[in-house]
């Protein structure tokens, strides 16, 4: 049982004669369930809340209630510490085991609201919490869940992802949960990017269960962390990393793998005429690549996988069929491309050009269901000139698409009943920041 | 670091009840335990009969042989650490019965972990106390000692801090971590100026006055600026008071900001 690399052009041959641009499919497939009931990864969840003013009301309830249900899933053997900030830093209950869940939500239901948004501060008391029992879990996280902006202690959000970097490596990992329309998004993307976490978002408090329960679902079926892909291309070929992930030493880093699913990215190969004329009849390596993660605590690696193609004629090559998960990637990544830039000109306030660019990813999106009906949203924001949805919408959608989990029997069609049947942390969502209610 | 409360200079402990007693109840008071933390019923003193109970009750783990016996009845360091652990969490509110499942489930490091003034050997929980001590030190405006804390992580051996106070700050003057907290003069030069370049701003050998301010962003073009300590306990009434205030000033602004007028302006 391990984790299968595997590469796959979109088409599997060079055109000769030709610069050649070919997109590379590279799958990190982790293993199907074990039979029977497989041991339960031991979890060390550090909940962080905000209970800033702003809090007051629904959106601490919620939150509470979010924290709640996070607590009675967990087993005895879990640890779990509850952390509020605002101005003031309360350990609300300590890491330990979460053998009396009832008392660490009647300990919850404590929380009170408390003056400004001391985030990293919070986010630090959860991390020292987190950190005790790094050594005995298998899976150790700070949630943060924050619905404005650092504005005491430490502000700066380059340094504070600075420290959650420093704090993923060794072993505390951090997760954010954005809530509404004046949190910062920039600083949540920075310290789940750099906390080796996933950033979430809820429009309003009532959407805030879904991520909860889909990072609570993740970490439960967790087969594989920090796993980061290497590229050797061949003297002269080109290679780009076309998904937005975050840099690992000399390579990129892949989503977390859990069973049943695949980490995916897209590289993309150019490689000039001169070079192509080599690959006529004889198959050459074009790219070689390697994955390393961790696993209970120890590094492993897969086997190196190599892609070799050969170089056709026009006529030979125009008869290749194109590999229809490759297109179907590749379309994706383009469309989260879209959607990151037309969140940067909605952040500007350039309406015609979101306009524009939503045009465009209209007709990128053609043929797919799922990113047609995930423009739906976007498009409804624009119309409407609301820049808050907007602008977080389409980059937390536009991230999601980069780095999603896929399940490895992900079909191209798309329904939402058929995604309400897959683990919550495989579907694919119309909206990031609309919980499940009443779908 | 080491202190006088520091339970591990007991790591040898194999003794009988009696002076078990003794040593609990020495450490309960030095470490400020027998008193609850608001939460939870006081625990009972640290004496032979709550030692026992505890043993019965599996909150303690069962009694060690004698040195030189096969008799039971000994008790030894993790005994210790199980009996100030329960305490702690006993003054968080917790049942007993939950915390023998919680020491049972705990290594002994994890026990030390929630024990007040302990030293926590993990590079992990280190780090993240130099980050809250970073943090700490930005809150009261002391910048040297902000990047003092997290430098000293960087450039020393894995360091160990008090498990209840903030993290000792490192007099290290290696400045290549934390370069956002880097003044533009060295802080050592620009403390030891600062006497002189106070008495020629203010003709005062005063102190620089440090106030710490909230400051609220009402909108885009309204800031509020106040006491901090006054926006954390204020009352309804007094920030009543503060709108009406504010409503009249701004009501009156033509004439705050007009210069007043004098009998020899004109």
């Amino acid at each position: 049982m391990t984790i299968e690399l595997k590469l796959t052009p979109r088409k599997s041959a060079l055109l000769a004669g030709h610069d050649n641009t070919l997109d590379v499919l590279v799958r990190a497939i982790g293993p199907q369930p074990p039979e029977g009931t497989p041991r339960r990864r031991r979890l060390n969840l550090a909940l962080v809340i905000d209970c800033s003013g702003s809090m007051q009301g629904q959106p601490l309830d919620e939150a509470k209630r979010c924290a709640k249900a996070v607590v009675g899933q967990l087993k005895a053997e879990d640890f779990v510490s509850v952390i509020s900030y605002g101005s003031e830093i309360t350990v609300v209950s300590r890491a330990a085991p979460a053998s009396d869940p009832a008392k660490i939500c009647a300990l919850i239901d404590g929380i009170e609201i408390n003056g400004m948004t001391a985030l990293h501060d919070g986010w630090a008391a959860g991390a020292e919490q987190a950190a005790i029992h790094v050594k005995t879990a298998d899976v150790t996280r700070v949630l943060l869940l924050s619905d404005g902006n650092a504005n005491e202690g430490l502000t700066d959000p380059a340094k504070i992802a600075e420290h959650c970097s420093q704090m993923a490596a060794v072993g505390v990992s951090t997760s954010t949960y954005g809530l509404g329309e004046s949190f910062n998004e920039e600083l949540m993307f920075a310290m789940a990017r750099s906390g080796g976490g996933n950033a979430y978002y809820g429009k309003t408090a009532a959407d805030l269960m879904t991520p909860f329960q889909q990072e609570f679902d993740l970490l439960q079926a967790l087969y594989a962390r920090n796993i980061v892909l290497s590229l050797t291309a061949a003297d002269g070929v080109k290679v780009e990393m076309a998904n937005d992930l975050v840099a690992a030493g000399s390579g990129w880093r892949l989503a977390d793998v859990a069973y049943g699913s695949e980490a995916w990215a897209v590289v993309r190969l150019r490689i000039p005429a001169a070079l192509v004329a080599g690959f006529a009849g004889e198959a050459k390596e074009l790219l070689t690549c390697s994955l390393a993660w961790s696993r209970d605590g120890e590094t492993q690696a897969a086997d190196t996988a190599n892609l070799a193609l050969t170089s056709l004629d026009a006529a030979a090559y125009g008869a290749v069929a194109e590999d229809e998960l490759v297109a179907r990637r590749s379309q994706e990544v383009r469309f989260a491309e879209f959607q990151r830039d037309a969140g940067t000109a909605a952040a500007q306030g350039d309406w015609n050009r979101v306009d524009r660019i939503l045009d465009r990813a209209r007709k990128e999106a053609a043929g797919n269901e799922w990113l047609m009906a995930s423009l739906g949203s976007l498009e409804t924001y624009a119309r409407e000139r609301s820049q808050d949805h907007f602008t977080k919408e389409a980059r937390f959608k536009s991230s999601r698409m980069m780095s999603r989990l896929a399940a490895v029997t992900e079909e191209a069609s798309y329904s939402v009943s058929a995604e309400s049947a897959a683990p919550s942390f495989l579907r694919r969502r119309e909206e990031e920041g609309r919980g499940d209610r009443g779908k | 670091m080491t202190n006088q409360y520091d339970i591990r200079r007991y790591s040898d402990l194999h003794v009988r009840i009696q002076p078990f007693a003794e040593i609990v109840a020495d450490l309960v008071v030095a470490l400020n335990l027998e008193k609850t933390g608001g939460r939870g019923p006081k625990g009972e003193p640290a004496s032979d009969r709550a030692i026992r109970d505890y043993v019965r009750r599996r909150v303690l783990s069962p009694t060690l042989r004698g040195p030189d016996t096969d008799e039971r009845g000994y008790y030894g360091f993790r005994h210790l650490v199980e009996f100030l652990a329960a305490r702690v969490l006993l003054n968080d509110g917790w049942p007993l019965e939950k915390i023998a499942e919680h020491n049972r489930l705990s290594t002994t490091d994890q026990l030390i972990a929630l024990i007040p003034g302990q030293a926590v050997e993990t590079d992990a929980v280190a780090l993240a106390r130099s980050f809250r001590s970073a943090g700490a030190a930005i809150r009261n405006g002391d910048l040297f000692a902000a990047r003092s804390s997290v430098a000293s992580m960087a450039s020393a051996p894995p360091p160990t801090f008090s498990a209840s106070a903030p993290a000792p700050l490192s007099s290290s003057e290696d400045w290549s971590v934390a370069a956002s907290f880097e003044p533009a003069i060295p802080p050592a030069r620009s403390r030891a100026e600062l006497p002189l370049l106070m008495r020629q701003l203010t003709q005062s050998e005063r102190q620089p006055q440090v106030a710490q301010v909230a400051r609220i962003a009402l909108g885009d073009q309204v800031t509020l600026l106040i006491d901090q300590d006054l926006v954390r306990h204020i009352t309804p009434g007094e920030a009543d008071l503060i709108g009406r205030t504010v409503s009249a000033a701004l009501l009156d602004y033509q004439n705050l900001s007009r210069p007043r007028r004098t009998e020899n302006d004109d």
